[in-house]
Order: C-alpha cells, then structure tokens, then sequence
C-alpha cells in the first residue's frame, strides 16, 4: 500500500526565501548559502559555487581525473566562441569528444575505457535542441560513467536533471538564476546518486593515497565523496571559490526566479507562434511548438515550459537578418541571456539567416509590436 | 579496518592516534559512519583513536541488518575486540545510542564513557513510519528525512556548509540495503531496558538532546538522562540528526566525555 509522507517545501518556496541569513552583513555565509539552496532546488546532496562555467568543469574533471583522461560532451560545448571546457583543457591528460547529443547512439559510440564523465546540457544554444537526460544517464548508469548536465538555461524551475538520472549539474548563475547579466559564477550539483566504488573509473576517489589523511574520499563518505573531495581538497587548490557578492547577487536573484521563468517561458511562446506565422521567417525552433523536432521530449521532460530562447531562420537570408536587427528597438545586443532584457543575436555571424531571440520581462505585446515592425523593415 | 563478524565483513573507519584515547561511534538507523564525520575527522587530528563501523547493511558493509539492539551491542563488542581495544567511550545517534547503551549494560569493562545522542528509552517509531519502512515505501526515506531534522531545515543554514542535510540524508537513507532502515527502526522500538539496568550503569554518562528534535524530543532524552545515576544531559540547538545540524556542540560534547 502506498504510504502519505510529508511533503518536501516546493521548488518556488526554497527559491523565494533563499537570501534568508545571507545578507551583506555575512559575507562568510554568502557561498555556502548559495551552495545549500542550489543544491536543495536540484534534489542534490551539496555544491561547490565557483567564478563562472569554466572554473566549474574545471573543478569536476580535477576532482574525477587528476591523472588525466576522456570526456564525451555534446556538441555544444565545441563552441570555440563560449568555450567551456577552456580551463579544464589546461589539466594535464584530458582529451575530448564532441558528439551530436540528440544521436543516443553517439554518446554510447564515444565511450571508452578510459572514460571519466559524459557532459551534456538540457537545451542548447543557439539551437535550443532538448536533451534526452533519460536516455543519455541510462547509457552513463549502464557504462558506469557519471553524466553531468548543464542546465543554465532551464534552471531547477524547470527542469531537474537528478530526477531524471544525471548524476552532477551544472548552473552558471549569471543569467537566468541571478536575473542579470553583470555578475558571473557557477554552481556545480553532486546528486550523490553516483556508486563510484561500483564504477571504479575514479582512483582519485577511490584510492586511499589519493584521499585527505589517507583515508580514501568514498571511506570518508560513499554517498558523498565526489563533493567532499572537490569542496575541500580541489576548490582551495584551484583557487576557484566564488566571491560573496557574486553568490549574494544570484541569492537575491534566486527569490523572484520562479515568476521570472514563468515570464521568459509565456514570452517566448509567444514571439515563437508569432515568427512561425509570419511570412518572412523561413523556420522557428522552439520546443514547446508542436512540430518541433524535440517537442515530444520538451513535453516529457519540462511540464513547466521549455525556456526563454527562440531561434529562427529569415526567407530573406542573410541581408534580412541583418536588416532585422538594425531595425530591432527594445531587444538589445551582444549581452548574455536570462536578463530582464530581451536579447538579439546572430549565432552564426554576419553570412547566416538565422537569428536567436533570448526572451526578457518585458510585456509580450511590446516585444511583439517591436519584432513586426522590424520584420517588416527587413523584408523591404 | 575490517571485522568478521558472523560470516559478515563489517567495514570501520578506524584513525587517529593508536595510542591515543579510544573512542567508538555508532551511527544510528539507516545512516552510515559519514554521520559523524563533523566530530571523527577533528578528534582523530587531536590524538583521539577513532572506531566507526558501518553496521551490517550500512555504508560498506554487506550483509542484512542486525534486527535488534542486543545483536547490535554484540557487534560493537566484536569490533572492539578486534581492535585490540579493552575500553572506550562509546557514543551513539539514535539506533546507535541504544546499541551503545546496550554495550554498557551487557560488556560493562569494555566501555568507559558514555555519550547518548538523541536518545530516549523506550523509542517508540510511529506505526504509518514502520509500515511505510517495512513495505520498502519512498514514503519512510521522506519520513526519515524531513522528521530527522529541525522543521524548515532547508531553508536554514545548513551544519555542513554547502551540503543539503535533508538530501544527504534521502541518500544515506535510500542507499542502506533492502530491508535495513526498517529493521534499524524496529530494533529501536523494540528495546527495553529496566531501571534497575540503568542503575548498574557506573561510567560518566551524557545524553546529548536537539532543542527541535521531533523523533526523540528533548525532554525524553532527559528523562532518559534521569535513570541513569549520575548522567548530564547538554542541549544543542538541532532537529534529530545533530550530529550534522550542530557539528561543533557535538563535538565538544564528546570532547568533554573523553577529558
């Protein structure tokens, strides 16, 4: 028989009081609160917060493969322009493949012995393509290979990669958690989900030369060894920790999180339906459509909404993409997405068709009247 | 370290100093020795010789739960033998407390101090909790979880900076073997010791109560502290699971047992 538990507070509550005793009047407080209230959005059992992205994969692989060895990530962590794996490339001994992330094929294909971790992400950008966390952590169970995900862009009101089988994950905070986009800083989730004596692919965890006073990280704690080994012998070592302001701004932005998803979320249905209408846009990706090649997925995966970002191509080419955003007035440029502010871009630069909208705060009815105007000036 | 204990390999952490005073910690119901990582790690570097076992279906260690406290107590005694160790201070959380103080009670020269955290005599576990454990229900793990800490305990600064208690101990508690939380929490309501037990009981006791423990509230850990001749309680500000929500009290409450 089914037995009545008590209920764990929602996702939206843990947001809007996560400031609590983290003021800027306990600066020592600000990362560890940060750490704890990330990790208990995420269903995980601990964080370590850090400068930004890179310093984050940079902690994980240091914390999993000092000796060096493999990743397999998704392709869009190849992106030479917004490159993730920057600082985790300077460790000695790691080599990485790139695979299609939405071919479950090529992530079990890419895997080898040698294999430390597969990193993927819940929704790329520019093209928001869906991850299929379930499909892509069996294989990870299955190889007995953690799989962390990046899930910027969806953040915990969304989409909870834990639940479905991840093992760590990853938020830069910038964005989308914090509400705006001048402060940098990631948070790196262990779920404490991972059996890493039973995988063995980790000396580092599992080696009691490797461990802090002899006494190996998984003897100290099985569930959590990953985080206690990265939290304090790894963090200090990288000199990586995130500054308090830093983690008191995204705290603060953690309060309102939950209606500001909602917002992105309406705002880019809309202006998503709206370009599929209109005759001067070629195709739209965005998954909550129905038709979009990751729709099902986006269905299964995030009951609350599929995020902010919209790309779509213009039947004008390249020129009228250009035109579009000369002509574009409230969406702004070359600033991060997850902001108040709608975002403009051109992913693929000045000979692409293809323009990628990050939805803001703004009214709906403002960004639409705005995106026809200049869509009719670029058809001119 | 590892025991044989009855055909099962029970796995111990076992540090600090060999020569230094002895100190046995047991960890309560479906936890594993990483409960008292707050108070094993600090005590090893001052010199104090450190014993915590996984108990049987815990952490490392194989094998099915031990289904009462008694059988508990023999395993420590076991433990202790193996290390080569005539005398310790036991401490013990919940399940943990009982065992050790069934360890006084049974192998009297073996123990030499007592510290009973979150504790009470009898320890009476809710019919639906028992049920929900029993039946392998996700329900007993929430149970555990949330009841095991100060009510609102996420929204709270956490004990262990940077970790999530309550999720830590929906891990611990779902990574115990089939059958173990249910046993462990079984074991504790069942036990019974008589007053007259209690009296026998002639080392330096402490019963460490949390201020908002909902499993064992304070006033029955007091109560317990009131059977034992001679034994102090301390309070620490924390749910059930202190020894993480209050790491430094803990520790210094075992830091007094052991001067």
């Amino acid at each position: 028989m089914a037995h009545s538990s008590p209920t764990p507070l929602h996702p939206d509550t843990l947001a809007a009081r996560a400031a609590e005793g983290a003021g800027p009047l306990a600066p020592d407080r600000a990362a560890a609160a940060l750490e704890e209230r990330m990790a208990a959005l995420e269903g995980g059992i601990g964080a370590a917060a850090c400068t930004g992205t890179a310093q984050a994969l940079e902690l994980a692989l240091a914390t999993l493969a000092p000796e060096g060895g493999h990743v397999v990530a998704a392709s869009g962590f190849a992106d030479d322009a917004d490159d993730r794996f920057a600082r985790a490339r300077a460790l000695p001994g790691l080599r990485f493949t790139f695979v299609d992330a939405r071919d479950p094929g090529a992530w079990a294909g890419a895997i080898e012995s040698g294999t430390k971790l597969l990193v993927g992400e819940t929704l790329a950008d520019p093209s928001p393509d869906v991850l299929d966390v379930p499909a892509v952590a069996a294989i990870a169970e299955r190889a007995g290979i953690p799989l962390l995900v990046d899930a910027t862009r969806t953040t915990p009101m969304l989409s909870r990669p834990l639940d479905h089988g991840a093992h760590l994950v990853l938020h830069g905070i910038a964005g989308w958690i914090g509400g705006r986009s001048d402060a940098d800083g990631a948070v790196l989730v262990d779920g404490g989900r991972f059996d890493w004596v039973a995988s063995g692919r980790h000396r580092a965890l599992l080696d009691a030369s490797a461990g802090e006073g002899g006494i190996a990280w998984v003897d100290d704690s099985p569930v959590a060894a990953f985080l206690l080994r990265a939290r304090e012998a790894c963090l200090p070592r990288l000199g990586t920790a995130i500054a308090p302001e830093a983690a008191f701004g995204a705290l603060r932005g953690l309060e309102t999180l939950s209606l500001r998803m909602a917002r992105h979320v309406a705002n880019a249905r809309v202006l998503a339906d709206f370009l599929a209408a209109h005759d001067a846009v070629s195709r739209v990706r965005h998954p909550s459509r129905p038709g979009d090649p990751d729709h099902e997925i986006a269905t299964r995966l995030y009951p609350r909404g599929c995020g902010g970002l919209v790309a779509f191509d213009l039947a004008g080419g390249p020129g009228a993409a250009g035109k579009l955003l000369g002509a574009l007035g409230l969406f702004v440029r070359d600033t991060p997405p997850g902001s108040a502010r709608s975002v403009v871009s051109r992913p693929g630069g000045a000979t692409s068709a293809t323009v990628r909208i990050a939805a803001g705060l703004e009214h709906g009815d403002d960004l639409l009247d705005d995106l026809a105007r200049a869509l009719k000036a670029a058809a001119r | 370290m590892i025991v044989d204990s009855g055909g099962h390999a029970v796995h111990a952490l076992a540090i600090g100093d060999r020569g230094g005073p002895a100190l046995l910690l047991v960890h309560g119901a479906a936890m594993d020795r990483a409960s008292w990582r707050g108070q094993s790690l600090p005590l090893a570097r001052e010199g104090v010789r450190v014993i915590v076992p996984d108990l049987p279906g815990h952490g490392a260690s194989p094998g099915p739960a031990a289904s009462s406290v008694e059988a508990i107590a023999g395993l420590l005694a076991t433990v202790l033998d193996a290390a080569g160790i005539r005398a310790a201070t036991v401490a013990g959380h919940s399940l943990g407390a009982l065992a050790a103080l069934s360890l006084a009670m049974r192998h009297p020269q073996k123990v030499s101090g007592l510290v009973l955290f979150g504790a009470s005599l009898p320890m009476p576990v809710g019919e639906a909790f028992l049920a929900a454990a029993r039946d392998g229900d996700a329900a007993a793990i929430e149970m555990q979880a949330q009841w095991g800490h100060a009510r609102l305990a996420p929204l709270a600064p956490s004990g262990m900076p940077g970790l999530s208690l309550t999720d830590l101990a929906r891990r611990q508690v779902a990574r115990a073997a089939p059958g173990a939380q249910h046993a462990g929490l079984a074991a504790c309501h069942a036990f019974v010791a008589s007053d007259a037990d209690l009296a026998r009981i002639a080392v330096p006791v402490a019963v460490v109560t949390g201020t908002r423990d909902a499993m064992t509230p304070a006033r029955a850990g007091e109560a317990l502290a009131g059977r034992i001749p001679g034994a102090r309680t301390v309070r620490v500000d924390a749910g059930h699971s202190m020894l993480a929500e209050a790491p430094q009290a803990c520790l210094a409450a075992l830091r007094e047992a052991l001067e």
